[in-house]
């Protein structure tokens, strides 16, 4: 019978390794700086494999999936979060609007349960 | 060496290593239910325990321990003010027998009041807590116990829209729940 403490630093080691197979990769730009002397066609050839490259670091792995998804921005960001103050505000006017309605009952019920203890 | 002793050797580690898992217990998570007297009103708990010093018959324990429940300040407006409370406990277990076991301690944290409405949470307080303890646990299975314990929870004043030192007034609380050690 394994012990706990190796069960539980096997299953410690084997979620960090896991989560580091999930990290980006570093990848180096196709070298395009000593080919100018080549053809248009064959330098817009590998700016192309950069950017293919570049676009699958972007889109593989956990930790580019958090930094690019929930975590990052995007062109639609500065409009999200107008929206999300413009909804934000609502349900603080909400709020304001319940409590002064019904401030004088709450703050009774809560001076009653002092006085009923 | 010959097979013989070989595996005897074998055999006795085997039975060592066994008894050592099973006897040292690293900790224990405890989920149950109880009742305080005084607002008539049930609470839920978790807790997490670690053993940090274990005698013959004695462990000494340290843990986590979450209780909520709630209570309805008006049901006309459908508000009602939650309890979130975490607390620190220091428990120690006394082992009558393989089955039996008895344990005290005492606890201190905070608790966290949050005024609920129909339009979400109007306002919130957080405050000191503070409990001493005693119950037994019964064994059920090889790492499964019953526990039964009581309670005395102490509760400092808070504050919610304006309207200070609202009360709870110290209660005792009866739960039951389960244990699982590992």
């Amino acid at each position: 019978m394994v012990p706990m403490k190796v069960l539980n630093f096997l299953l410690i080691a084997v979620t960090a390794g896991l989560i580091s197979s999930c990290a980006q990769t570093e990848y180096q730009d196709v070298q395009s700086s000593g080919i100018q002397h080549s053809s248009p066609e064959v330098i817009s050839l590998y700016e192309n494999e950069n950017e293919q490259l570049r676009r699958e670091r972007e889109s593989g792995g956990l930790v580019s999936w958090l930094l690019a998804g929930p975590m990052g921005s995007d062109p639609g960001d500065d409009d999200f979060h107008s929206r999300h103050d413009h909804d934000r505000g609502s349900s603080s006017a909400d709020k304001k609007e319940f409590i002064s309605k019904n401030g004088v009952a709450l703050r009774e019920g809560l001076r009653t349960r002092n006085n009923n203890l | 060496m010959n097979n013989t002793i070989k595996n005897k050797l074998a055999v006795i580690t085997m039975a060592g290593v066994v008894g050592a898992s099973q006897a040292q217990a690293v900790g224990d998570f405890e989920a149950g239910i109880g009742y305080m007297e005084r607002s008539e009103r049930a609470f839920g708990f978790i807790k997490a325990q670690g053993v940090v010093y274990e005698g013959p018959s004695i462990s000494h324990k340290i843990g986590l321990e979450y209780i909520g429940y709630d209570e309805t300040l008006d049901s006309a407006l459908d508000s009602s003010i939650l309890f979130t409370t975490l607390v620190v406990n220091y428990e120690v277990e006394l082992h009558m027998s393989e089955v039996l076991s008895v344990f005290g301690g005492v606890g201190l944290g905070g608790q966290y009041a949050s005024l609920d409405s129909p339009v979400g949470e109007l306002d919130n307080d957080i405050y000191g807590y503070a409990q001493f303890f005693v119950g037994a646990r019964a064994r059920l299975a090889q790492n499964l116990e019953f526990k039964a314990g009581i309670r005395r929870m102490f509760f400092d004043d808070y504050e919610l829209l304006g309207v200070s030192g609202i009360k709870q007034k110290q209660t005792w609380g009866f739960d039951v729940g389960f244990t699982l050690r590992f």
